[in-house]
């Protein structure tokens, strides 16, 4: 997690800059990672990193227990992501040249693998912060705002046909 | 990709009641009947580990109307 | 187990283009559930007005010279300053903490808009309010009040890194 915290001070530096954008503020520096580090013990968790050139690129945690299908079919076991993101220097919406691209891709693919080993075939869900919508549609099934969300996000879910579809590069 | 390849493998002793619970859940779920046990155990130490941090686990019906489930550890 | 071929992905990646990909999920990570003894109350709403306006005077500008180098609203910044139960956008406090040069995340908590992480932040607010008052210069003991609750907020957001 120590990893992590370097992407802090880019970040906020990045958003010092956006003030004459229209993006509304992202949630993420309130995650309060030191206070959750705990989760990591337990089994139904899981954390994941990619790291290139001596940095952390993206992070993802994941869950096998808080979320059942609501694709069809119903009520099936699913890889849940409570947690993606990629590191704030990777991102046009934040740093002019962004500095590796498919972070989001190779952890989704990741998310599916995890998935596929837990014997839940490749089915994953998620909730989208509004501004990576757009990436995950392209992917999953958006499934509209979720009322039982804190923050009302929009909940996404891939079944296991769009599993395969991505990675075969159907649509 | 996978964590941890070292696997142990145990023997479980189940009544025919318990057994049948097993099955059926694995049949609904789609999971093997180890994928449920391990699904099962996470539960488990997830709900163990906040009740020990002093939550309370809800389950809040269709109306939200709180009921409260104690689980005693 | 299937995996995408390198040039799927390599194809994917580019299409990715930078976009943002963050999620989050349920209660587990998020830190909003407040604290009764973190939330902030009277005193530290006081802190933080007094905090703006103490630092924008310390820095010899007047209200008009912030309203225009940090792009608020003067109105805004009159509320800020003045009006006790006034909460600002977040991103107006953004804009702030960059101007007077504060932390930022310290800031937001003091001007209501998150929690504190503990009660050290809160409690060296009340303090700084306390010793406050309302006078046109900063003199020696107000100048002295502002410099100590400001190393606090830097302390906080040093070991808020460390972690």
């Amino acid at each position: 997690m120590a990893a992590h915290l370097d992407w802090a001070p880019v970040r906020l530096e990045a958003l010092t800059r956006l003030f004459e954008t229209k993006e509304s503020w992202p949630e993420h520096w309130h995650w309060d990672w030191s206070k959750k580090a705990d989760l990591l013990d337990l089994l139904a968790y899981r954390c994941m990193g990619i790291e290139c050139e001596g940095h952390l690129q993206g992070l993802m945690m994941t869950s096998t227990i808080a979320k059942n299908s609501r694709l069809r079919p119903r009520g099936k076991a699913i890889l849940y992501i409570e947690y993606i993101e990629s590191a704030p220097w990777n991102l046009k919406a934040l740093v002019e040249n962004p500095k590796y691209s498919g972070v989001g891709i190779a952890l989704l693919e990741a998310a599916i693998e995890f998935s596929e080993e837990e014997g839940f075939g490749g089915r994953i869900g998620l909730h989208s912060l509004p501004q990576s919508e757009e990436f995950y549609r392209n992917y999953m099934t958006d499934m509209g705002p979720d009322p039982d969300h804190a923050e009302g996000l929009r909940y996404f879910e891939m079944s296991a046909e769009q599993a395969r579809a991505f990675l075969e590069g159907r649509k | 990709m996978a964590l941890e390849t070292t696997k142990r493998t145990m023997t479980l002793n189940l009544t025919e009641k318990e057994m049948q619970v097993l099955e059926s859940l694995s049949a609904q779920k789609d999971l093997t009947k180890t994928a449920v046990i391990r699904q099962a155990l996470r539960l488990y130490q997830l709900v163990d580990h906040r009740l020990m941090k002093g939550e309370k686990l809800f389950f809040e019906d269709q109306a939200k109307r709180q009921a409260e489930l104690m689980v005693m550890m | 187990m299937m995996r995408m071929s390198n040039e799927l992905f390599l194809k994917r990646a580019a299409e990715e283009d930078g976009c943002m990909i963050s999620a989050i999920g349920l209660k587990p990570l998020y830190a909003k559930t407040a604290e009764p003894a973190q939330q902030a109350g009277e005193p530290v709403r006081f802190a933080f007005r007094t905090l703006i306006s103490y630092r924008r005077r310390a820095l010899r500008l007047t209200m008009e010279d912030v309203a225009q180098k940090a792009k608020v609203e003067l109105d805004e910044l009159l509320e800020i300053e003045e009006n006790a139960s006034y909460v600002p956008e977040p991103r107006t406090v953004q804009k702030l903490a960059g101007l007077l040069k504060l932390p930022i995340e310290e800031l937001l908590v003091l001007s209501g808009n998150a929690t504190a992480a503990n009660a050290v932040l809160t409690e060296a607010a009340v303090r700084f309010a306390a010793r406050s008052r309302a006078v046109e210069k900063l003199n020696r003991e107000q100048n002295d009040a502002l410099n100590e609750f400001v190393k606090v907020l830097v302390d906080q957001k040093a070991s808020a890194r460390k972690k």
